[in-house]
């Protein structure tokens, strides 16, 4: 006989969790109970439960397995909703556990009770409200194989107090073969794309999250290099293949580089490979590509025609089909025209160059991601918060491998870079692992700076201060006449004495010269570190392609 | 050739007979403004339990909401209906008037011809049945005098393929 709480313990163990993020409380004790006695599992005390998803979001971006969360009933819950979503847009595999009052007290308003199953419904996967403890491994075996097959996602679990207390007999889930296996991929689509592909004239790849996720970077770079593809990503695609590559455009979009975004609307065939085709990547969705025929390669057909049509619609496991392509392209090598390709991508870059990015006082904040780059090595993570710190880290951190860039893209949480970061550490200890802020952002939820410290989770935050929302100054200055309404922070928050506050270093960086110093000093000090930037107040993130408009009307 | 028009959508969903599989399931509907015309949901075999919805939408806009039903865990299996091809009934119940006398005749006629029938008489009022596919029991609930019906409860469709 085992309590729920032994078995839920138990079940993740046997899912192979090493590491939780949570907060306890009345609904979770059992639970907490068992865990005051499981070595195997290292539980990480975080300050309030939204920075506990991020970091189970966060650990999970970075490693590829899932990452936990555990929190009470009711407010725990509820402070969890912001993360869950946060993870449900950018389709990362975290499974949330939250205590319930006992079950004979859901519905009545009892204290600490929130409806968390109607809550969760559109944010997850799926969820379980368990109604006995019998249920439990299988249920937690499921919420892992959901979160992760297919088109991963977070699932929640919710555990009524009675149900951790309750004792069965335990019967444990075979650990079988997945499922969901991915769908079978039809060997006349592979030709007919194969074909697609050697007879346009400017073909592009766009990959995206979901290129990361299926771990193609390696076909999608034999792709390109056999046929001469430049490649595009999005947001959540950076880092797919190196960004130092000489097929790889870079980011397009919003903010997008001018030569990834021009490459596209010139395109006469473009290959979406785990795209959404979001509304900040395309722009005005009718001039998207307008000249170009479109294959969607995506796990989730549900993605298909959604945002832009699909002249041929995939649905597969993109290392998979990928691989078929790859294989089949290899045959038939000889009628390869790769050089007129190569011109043409040649010509783009020409005409699409960026300004060298000089030191300057007060510091740019081009300048500054450059220094902060010069700091880390190809294996480390780069984090970002929202905003514009978020887009020049986008625009400037070449990234050179999957997984070392994190930042929360469909949900764009402020708050969401430093949690996730410790996540991040977490499950990658031997990697840097550094947070790009806004000083805005940060302040959302610098609290867990404490529980950085007490874990001994060394992340180190760059803050580009400018002392505004920035991104929100940035449209008022481009939109509303500059009526800055609501958008200044003003002057007097020290973020070199709240990191001593909480037992962490600070560094304050005013001129240019100093801040690849403070960098390496901060990596370097062992514990988790603040590097406070001053930043040109009124820097506006470039390139811009206005909202509402197409790609084509890109600003410099 | 797609077709913006919005038609009618006859799906049948078999999922999990458990607490909050409608709720995901019409939260896919509401999410998106689409209404739904009429859902019906009932034990099927086993554990599972059959939804019937019906709706209209353009075939861009359901094509991307079949796909995101399949989506749902809980769904096990979801049917398209040709409405040409499917069997399609729905069943009302009516609280009517005691007819005045001269009307009498004209009213039982009425339900003799559409097979409804008289489930029970009292004194004020009767409790008619009618069932049938949705057009015959709007039809009939038409043919009554607009002041005769009290109160309807319409069930919603059952519908099945026919091969």
């Amino acid at each position: 006989m085992m309590t729920g709480a032994h078995a839920l313990v138990e079940s993740l163990k046997r899912e192979g969790v090493i590491s939780i993020f949570g907060i306890p409380g009345g609904a979770i004790m059992p639970v907490y109970d068992v865990l005051y006695d499981t070595s195997e599992i290292r539980h990480i005390l975080m300050r309030h439960e939204q920075g506990a998803a991020h970091a189970a979001d966060g650990y999970a971006r970075a490693s590829g397995r899932p990452g936990v969360c555990m929190v009470t009933s009711g407010p725990g819950a509820t402070n969890l909703i912001t993360g869950i979503a946060t993870a449900h847009m950018d389709s990362s595999p975290v499974v949330s556990i939250a205590g319930q009052v006992p079950s004979s007290l859901i519905g009545t308003d009892a204290f600490q009770e929130a409806d968390v199953f109607s809550l969760m419904l559109p944010i997850t996967k799926n969820n379980f409200l368990v109604r006995n403890a019998s249920e439990i491994p299988q249920v937690v075996k499921s919420s892992f194989e959901l979160a992760t097959s297919g088109r991963p996602g977070p699932v929640h679990i919710d555990l009524p107090k009675d149900v951790q207390t309750a004792e069965f007999e335990a019967d444990w889930p075979e650990s079988e073969a997945k499922q969901t296996d991915p769908p079978k991929t039809d060997p006349n689509t592979i030709s007919q794309i194969v074909e697609m592909l050697t007879s346009s004239e400017m073909p592009v790849i766009f990959a995206g999250g979901g290129a990361i996720q299926a771990g193609c970077s390696k076909e999608i770079l034999a792709l390109s290099e056999l046929l001469a593809v430049p490649i595009v990503t999005t947001l959540m695609g950076k880092g797919i293949v190196p960004e130092t590559h000489p097929l790889c455009l870079g980011m397009l979009g919003m903010h997008g580089l001018k030569v990834a975004n021009k490459a596209v609307q010139e395109s006469d065939l473009l290959f979406g490979i785990g795209v959404r085709f979001d509304d900040r990547a395309t722009g005005k969705v009718r001039q998207f590509a307008p000249n170009a025929k479109v294959i969607h390669l995506d796990v989730d057909p549900s993605e298909f025609e959604k945002n832009v049509r699909a002249d041929l619609p995939l649905s597969s496991d993109a290392k998979a089909a990928l691989g078929m392509i790859v294989d089949q392209l290899l045959a038939k090598a000889a009628k390869l025209r790769k050089s007129e390709r190569i011109q043409r991508i040649e010509r783009l870059k020409m005409e699409n160059t960026n300004d060298a990015v000089v030191p300057s006082q007060p510091i740019s904040p081009q300048f500054a991601v450059k220094e902060i780059m010069r700091a880390l090595d190809e294996d480390d993570i780069v984090v970002t918060e929202v905003g514009q710190n978020q887009m020049w880290a986008a625009i400037h951190c070449k990234i050179s491998k999957p997984r070392n860039f994190i930042t929360s893209g469909g949900l764009g949480t402020m708050g969401f870079g430093f949690p996730a970061a410790m996540g991040a550490k977490v499950a990658r200890p031997d990697s840097n692992v550094i947070d790009i802020a806004g000083d805005g952002s940060f302040l959302m939820n610098c609290n867990q700076m404490a529980a950085a410290v007490e874990n001994d989770i060394p992340v180190v935050v760059a803050i580009l201060d400018n002392h505004y929302l920035g991104m929100v100054r940035q449209w008022q200055e481009l939109f509303m006449k500059k009526r800055y309404s609501a958008v200044y922070l003003g002057e007097r928050t020290d973020f070199v004495k709240l990191a001593e506050s909480f037992g962490a270093r600070g560094w304050k960086v005013e001129r240019p010269g100093e801040l690849l110093e403070a960098m390496r000093e901060a990596l370097k000090c062992g514990s988790p570190a603040v590097v406070d930037v001053e930043i040109a107040r009124e820097a506006n993130v470039f390139p811009m392609v206005p909202p509402g408009a197409s790609l084509d009307e890109i600003v410099d | 050739m797609m077709s913006s028009e919005a038609k009618t959508r006859i799906i049948s969903l078999l999922v999990d007979d458990k607490p909050g599989v409608m709720e995901r399931v019409s939260m896919v509907f509401g999410r998106r403004g689409i209404n739904i015309d009429s859902i019906t949901v009932g034990r099927a075999n086993g554990t599972k339990a059959r939804i019937v919805l019906l709706y209209k939408l353009d075939d861009k806009k359901n094509r991307h909401l079949i796909a995101l039903l399949r989506k749902i865990h809980q769904v096990h299996t979801l049917d398209e209906f040709d409405y040409e091809n499917a069997v399609l009934r729905e069943l009302a119940l009516l609280r009517v008037r005691v007819p005045a006398e001269e009307t009498k005749l004209k009213i039982m006629r009425e339900i003799d011809q559409y097979g409804a029938r008289i489930l029970n008489v009292g004194v004020s009022f009767l409790l008619l049945e009618i069932s049938g596919d949705s057009s015959r029991v709007q039809s009939f609930l038409e043919k009554l005098e607009p002041g005769l019906i009290v109160d309807v409860t319409r069930s919603g469709l059952a519908a099945m393929q026919i091969s």
